[in-house]
């Protein structure tokens, strides 16, 4: 499942979507508004999509990952729009046979989409002032070298509907 | 041929606006359309050495030649998660 919302992420909607008899490990992952960084206060965080391909990105980094890891289930949900401290702009669920493969694969998930897909968020301080987030590319990118050691290219990559 | 780029993020702020429309030659790359745009709307000329054009909704690369019709965006440096 694909999905790209402005509504608060029902958790336990994404997480039942994995649900599989196949697999005896699933893992979630929350992306939340976190209230402090480097010493300034975040209000909020407001998040803005190019729609279409934002969804084939997502679309591709999900058929990708079923080639990499024995995924049963895999789903994908960003928030768009303002999300406060404490709420979640995104979710990363995943279902495989074994436990590692969805710690593995929820990880790649969530480096490779904070890359490839085209959303932005605008970080709103205390102190009332109002920023883009646009990281430097030529900074060093999270990464796990057990799982991430080639380059992603995923122009090629089909999408598979939700 | 008239191209028309969509805007996102800190460039929609910068221009004030959602898309812009450039007028390029029949034979141009997306290198040419950069250019074209940071002559056009120098306020962009920071913001690009990071940013990627996307064309039909895939990355381009700046020798990706255009065709009248196809569906470009400035992408820069995503945020998203």
């Amino acid at each position: 499942m694909i999905e790209i919302t402005t509504q608060p992420l029902d958790t336990d909607r994404i997480l039942q979507s994995v649900q599989s008899d196949r697999a005896g490990a699933s893992v979630m992952f929350l992306g939340t508004t976190r209230q402090f960084t480097d010493g300034r206060e975040t209000v909020e965080l407001d998040y803005e999509c190019y729609h279409e391909m934002a969804i084939k990105k997502m679309s591709q980094l999900r058929y990708i990952s079923f080639e990499k890891w024995p995924i049963e289930h895999c789903t994908i949900v960003h928030r768009i729009g303002p999300v406060p401290v404490g709420e979640s702009s995104v979710a990363i669920a995943v279902s495989t046979p074994h436990r590692a493969s969805s710690f593995e694969a929820a990880e790649w998930l969530i480096n490779t989409l904070k890359t490839e897909v085209p959303i932005w968020k605008r970080e709103s301080f205390a102190d009332g002032s109002q920023e883009w987030v646009h990281p430097d590319p030529k900074q060093v990118v999270k990464k796990n070298p057990k799982t991430d050691s080639e380059p992603i290219d995923l122009s090629e990559a089909p999408t598979i509907g939700p | 041929m008239n191209i028309s780029i969509a805007l996102f993020a800190s460039a929609r702020e910068l221009v004030g606006s959602i898309s812009v429309d450039l007028e390029v030659s029949e034979q141009a790359t997306v290198c040419d359309l950069k250019i074209a745009l940071v002559e056009a709307y120098p306020e962009l000329a920071s913001l690009m050495s990071n940013s990627v054009f996307s064309v039909d909704h895939e990355y381009a690369n700046d020798d990706m030649m255009l065709r009248d019709g196809v569906e470009v965006a400035l992408i820069p440096p995503v945020s998203g998660g």
